[in-house]
């Protein structure tokens, strides 16, 4: 980096928007121009913090997996109130998603990564202390608060703070930490058990998180805000010095910031894209957006729920079958870790289909993978479907390979590219609340399909069931392809133009 | 080290080692004294220690063990409280109690099984057969006549009467309790999902229920009321078979339809003894396997591993140790009367372990 030099500024005296600042290639002293943006410590920083917000996520969303059979045998809580416990973190994670979210486009990217941090300590804090039932559902239902605020605002403090270029590679990079957390997190369930063959064990399990997200709570006020948002909230010197910060180099460069103001660029042309509204999401200019994240997203939780009803075989064929009744503390123990094997398993397939996302999102790009993947998914359901009508080991080879295509092609395709794309189609000043929208009506889609499909199941069997989740795949390419924005490499300012 | 710190050393050890023998030679103070052991709690477990007893007192003179019929709730209660050095229980003590009395061993003598019975005129000779989500529907009021569709689904060409059932449960905490709506638990979803298992539950509201206490008040009631069910522990057969009631076959986890019989419990038994942790606290209800009879349990007593007296503390042990010996308390002389199984040798293992903690 030494050598690097501040290269000529721009005819314009320099001025430019945010995201061309960040795009900017450093040239050499010689005028030549780098071949990518080197990232500077700050954006690492951002991206780290970030990316530790997602691993937060995985970690204790799969520990609640791991830890409900011991506190539900604590608490001595039955079949309704375990669904309650289930259901309040992904509630809480759709109002986050929702309400949070979309306040990051009022109070900004920077304010909202701390708060949802800082909700996440106490919530996490008082579930480790939460002596019944009330208190741990309050508990999670706050800790999925912090989670859903998390959707739209990690996205968009990572895709507004790097290169275009690298945006998909970065910001499926971090959402891959979320995988990570949940193989850690029951790993560290797994590990806690052993150590503490206890009722008390899930106090352990949570705990362990504490410190770390201490750590990354503190962090987090050491970043700079999106200077992409200042600038769209038309805080023009704050913004100039946010890009400065933010693209720190020895030597410096570029030396001096200086944003368009006023009357180019298309965040200030109208008065009230500075004032973000929920309703500017559904007009004219937006719509599409609005469809193009939510709809697939919510069509691909339909499917995860749907390949869900063979997680069990899958389980029981891979790893064995547990107790049949929990008789003894020993006997949850031996199943809390044989849960959380199963859950490392699943894990596994999850990391290996986003570490393909990574490779290809920037290269291929999003909607091809999109619709590939959701054509996968589709086959990967059928192939399972096919399983009802076989026995012994040609039904758990169908099985094995229906729910192993699906899961591969759903973590490529729509499980990473609707995550991606929902914080890339809008403009910045809807940016949070169309995120936070998106993965809202995917939560309330995982909600649905949690009450709806046990019925469905009952009704119409498994057959049908799949049947119906192939067309609605299929369904899920056809309005990928339909309303397609792709964004791949595209600069964040042209973006809702 | 100093004369006197070996002086110490030998003095203790000697005291020691005369303890141990006196003890060992059964001419412990505790004899000299005339020492009473107070025992009090499951109901099923009260006519085992009267045949144990009088036994045990002749072969170990100076203790005397003075039992009582209170129900296990009562025996883990007054156990915990210190009231009684052994309370006994058909259930073993919960997470929660467990977790708040870590001094409190649970320590099993023996296997038990319990019988559904029932006093239908006529037919009480005729071998019902029944299963769990059919008693749990009898026992949440979903099924109300004992020719209900349910209930003549499992007994082809028995003419049943058309008449309301009279569910008789326990008033009183007790371990019956806990290994029949156990069992309920295990074999039906709803009443997992809306009931639970427990020594005391809430139970549904059932019309014309009829509550009693002990197991010789369940054999009580259900003699004395046409068209009643109950479950009794199975150390009360004398009484079941002297007022003609009934016996169901009840349906195993493999879908076998058995009678509690000592093939049948110790198959039980089998399948689950493997499982059983260091602590013992383990359920046998609704075993896996053809041959296993579903409602069996372990039969505990709860002690404290640490006795105020060490000499208190020593006869407890010999009592309990005694009370598991084959050629002891298990002996089939004991376990025969009251329909008992005496202890796999890999649980009276688990079970010596526990006793030899008392202090």
């Amino acid at each position: 980096m030494n050598d690097v030099v501040e290269a000529a500024r721009p005819a314009q005296t320099g001025a430019k928007t945010v995201q061309e600042y960040i795009d900017e290639l450093p040239a050499w002293s010689d005028g030549t121009r780098l071949k990518s943006s080197p990232m500077t410590t700050m954006q690492w920083r951002i991206w780290g913090l970030a990316a530790a917000g997602k691993f937060f996520e995985g970690y204790a969303v799969f520990m609640t997996g791991v830890a409900l059979p011991l506190i539900a045998r604590q608490f001595g809580i039955g079949a309704a109130e375990k669904g309650i416990v289930s259901s309040a973190s992904l509630f809480g994670i759709l109002i986050g998603a929702l309400f949070l979210g979309g306040m990051a486009d009022y109070f900004g990217r920077k304010r909202m990564f701390i708060a949802e941090m800082i909700l996440f300590c106490a919530f996490l804090a008082l579930l480790i202390l939460s002596s019944n039932f009330l208190a741990l559902t309050i508990c999670l239902f706050g800790l999925g608060m912090a989670l859903g605020c998390d959707y739209p605002t990690a996205h968009m403090i990572i895709s507004e703070s790097i290169p275009s270029s690298a945006r998909g590679k970065l910001v499926l990079g971090a959402f891959a930490f979320q995988a990570i957390g949940a193989l850690s997190g029951t790993i560290m369930g797994c590990l806690v058990l052993v150590l503490d063959p206890e009722l008390d064990a899930w106090r352990w399990m949570y705990a362990t998180a504490l410190v770390p997200a201490i750590i990354v709570t503190i962090g987090r006020f050491f970043i700079t805000e999106s200077a992409n948002w200042l600038a769209v909230r038309g805080q023009h010197d704050k913004a100039e010095e946010a890009v400065s910060k933010l693209l720190h180099r020895h030597p410096r460069y570029p030396s001096a910031v200086t944003l368009h103001r006023g009357e180019p660029g298309p965040q200030v042309k109208d008065e009230t894209r500075a004032k973000p509204s929920f309703a500017a999401l559904f007009n004219r200019r937006n719509r599409r957006a609005t469809i193009f994240a939510s709809a697939p997203w919510f069509i691909q939780d339909l499917g995860t729920y749907g390949i869900g009803i063979f997680t069990p075989t899958i389980l029981a064929a891979a790893l064995g079958g547990g107790s049949d009744h929990i008789r003894s503390l020993s006997d949850l123990v031996s199943d809390g870790i044989l849960a959380a094997k199963g859950a490392a398993l699943i894990t596994s397939l999850l990391i290996l289909g986003i570490a393909f996302a990574i490779a290809l999102a920037d290269s291929l790009g999003r909607i091809k993978l999109q619709i590939f993947g959701f054509l996968g998914c589709a086959v990967g359901l059928a192939i399972a479907s096919f399983s009802i009508d076989f026995a012994g080991s040609t039904q758990i080879f169908l099985i094995f390979a229906g729910f192993m295509l699906f899961n591969f092609m759903t973590n490529i395709g729509p499980n990473a590219q609707t995550y991606l794309l929902a914080g890339e189609v809008f403009p910045t000043e809807v940016r949070g609340m169309g995120a936070g929208l998106a993965a809202a009506v995917a939560k309330i889609g995982a909600v649905m399909t949690a009450f709806l499909f046990p019925i469905l199941l009952a009704s119409i069997g498994t057959r049908f069931l799949l049947y119906g989740l192939v067309v609605t795949s299929v369904l899920g390419a056809v309005v990928t392809w339909i309303y397609r924005i792709e964004t791949t490499g595209v600069n964040l300012d042209e973006i809702g133009k | 080290m100093t004369f006197r710190s070996h002086h110490h050393a030998f003095r203790r050890g000697l005291v020691g080692v005369l303890a141990v023998g006196c003890l060992g030679l059964g001419l412990s103070a505790a004899q000299a004294d005339d020492l009473t052991l107070r025992e009090t709690g499951s109901t099923l477990l009260y006519p085992l220690f009267q045949r144990w007893i009088p036994d045990y007192a002749a072969s170990h003179p100076g203790v005397t063990i003075a039992p009582g019929a209170t129900g296990s709730g009562a025996g883990i209660m007054q156990a915990i409280a210190g009231q009684v050095q052994i309370g006994a229980s058909d259930a073993y003590m919960s997470d929660q109690q467990a977790a708040r009395n870590p001094e409190i061993l649970n320590i099993p003598l023996a296997i038990s099984a319990q019988t559904v019975n029932y006093n239908l005129p006529n037919l009480n000779g005729a071998g019902l057969k029944l299963d769990g989500p059919t008693l749990a529907g009898i026992y949440s009021g979903a099924i109300r006549i004992w020719d209900a569709p349910q209930i003549a689904a499992l007994n082809p060409g028995v003419q049943l009467p058309h008449q309301t059932i009279i569910p008789v449960r326990r008033e009183d905490a007790s371990g019956d309790t806990f290994v029949f709506t156990q069992f309920l638990d295990f074999a039906t979803q709803s009443w997992e999902d809306k009931v639970g298992y427990g020594t005391s539950i809430t139970w549904p509201s059932v019309p014309g229920e009829q509550t009693a206490t002990g197991n010789d008040g369940m054999v009580k009631a259900v003699a004395a009321s046409p068209y009643t069910v109950a479950y009794i522990g199975i150390s009360f057969h004398g009484d079941i078979a002297k007022a003609g009631l009934g016996t169901a076959m009840v349906k195993n986890q493999a879908g076998k339809f058995l009678l509690p019989t000592a093939e049948t419990v110790s198959a039980a038994a089998s399948e689950l003894d493997p499982r059983t942790p260091p602590d013992e606290r383990l359920s046998l209800a609704f075993a896996p396997g053809d041959s296993s009879y579903p409602l069996i349990n372990y039969e505990y007593v709860m002690v404290s591993a640490h006795q105020k007296d060490p000499l208190i503390a020593a006869a407890v042990r010999h009592f309990l140790l005694w009370s598991i010996a084959v050629e002891g308390g298990n002996a089939q002389k004991y376990l025969d009367e009251v329909q008992f199984i005496p202890l796999p040798n890999f649980i009276r293992a688990l079970s010596e372990n526990q006793i030899n903690r008392i202090q």
